[in-house]
């Protein structure tokens, strides 16, 4: 796990860049999920490429694993995620900015601040491709592309 | 440009190909070296290797098969709610 600067724009990187939702890591970690085999393989399917977590998306999927799972799962997938080449994506004053920008201009979706973050990060980092089982997300128009692509 | 001297062991097929290559380009055998090289970095800098299969299936939660990772939401709101999980295990502070 590494942490990406703050402004650094995806479109520099060679390779290709996802944005990835707590709803795929926690479907990807849980093998009692229905969703497990797609998000695990949608997961595997990023190899070679880079996959960015942002911090508040951390923050959500630890937190939910705490309360849902145990602390003892809690550990074991903060400590697997460290040992990965997920890149963590901090938030810093102008992304919260954005994220309130976007939490306004979506108002009736009510997408709340993890997502509205997450959205975000892809306008920071260029990146118009995102890992979520939450459908709303594919409601938003980055500025910079046509559509947001929503896999698996 | 700043260059070092090295030296380096080929197999043999390796040093043939590579004198052959050199003289058939006419150019140094040290200058196909470094091209090699030079490619060699730029494709292993641009897409690193990465590996991210190391968080699959680490909750193995007993249980019937759920949905919570579209409900996550929801899920914490519970959680968190007068009444929830957190009320049940630390108490909220009385406000009144």
């Amino acid at each position: 796990m590494s942490t990406t600067p703050s402004g650094v724009g995806g479109t520099e990187s060679m390779a290709l860049s996802t944005l990835i939702d707590s709803s795929v890591l926690v479907a990807a970690a849980n093998t009692r999920e229905t969703h497990h085999l797609e998000a695990a393989h949608a997961i595997s399917s990023l190899a070679g490429e880079r996959a960015i977590i942002p911090i508040t998306i951390l923050t959500e999927t630890l937190g939910f694993v705490r309360t849902r799972y145990g602390l003892d799962h809690h550990r074991r997938l903060w400590a697997r995620l460290q040992a990965t080449s997920f890149e963590i994506f901090p938030a810093d004053t102008s992304l919260l900015e954005e994220a309130r920008r976007i939490d306004e201009r979506y108002a009736d979706i009510g997408y709340g601040f993890a997502d509205c973050t997450l959205l975000a990060s892809c306008e920071v980092l260029r990146t118009a491709r995102v890992l979520s089982f939450d459908r709303r997300l594919a409601a938003y128009r980055p500025s910079f592309a046509s559509v947001l692509e929503v896999m698996p | 440009m700043n260059m070092k001297k090295t030296m380096m062991y080929l197999p043999t097929e390796m040093h043939a190909y590579l004198a052959d290559e050199a003289e058939r380009r006419g150019v140094s055998m040290a200058e196909i070296a470094r091209e090699a090289i030079a490619e060699y970095r730029a494709r292993t800098e641009q897409v690193p290797k990465h590996d991210y299969t190391a968080i699959i299936g680490i909750i193995d939660d007993w249980g019937p098969p759920s949905n919570d990772s579209e409900r996550i939401d929801e899920l914490l709101d519970e959680y968190y709610a007068v009444g929830g999980g957190w009320d049940r295990e630390h108490g909220f502070v009385d406000s009144d």
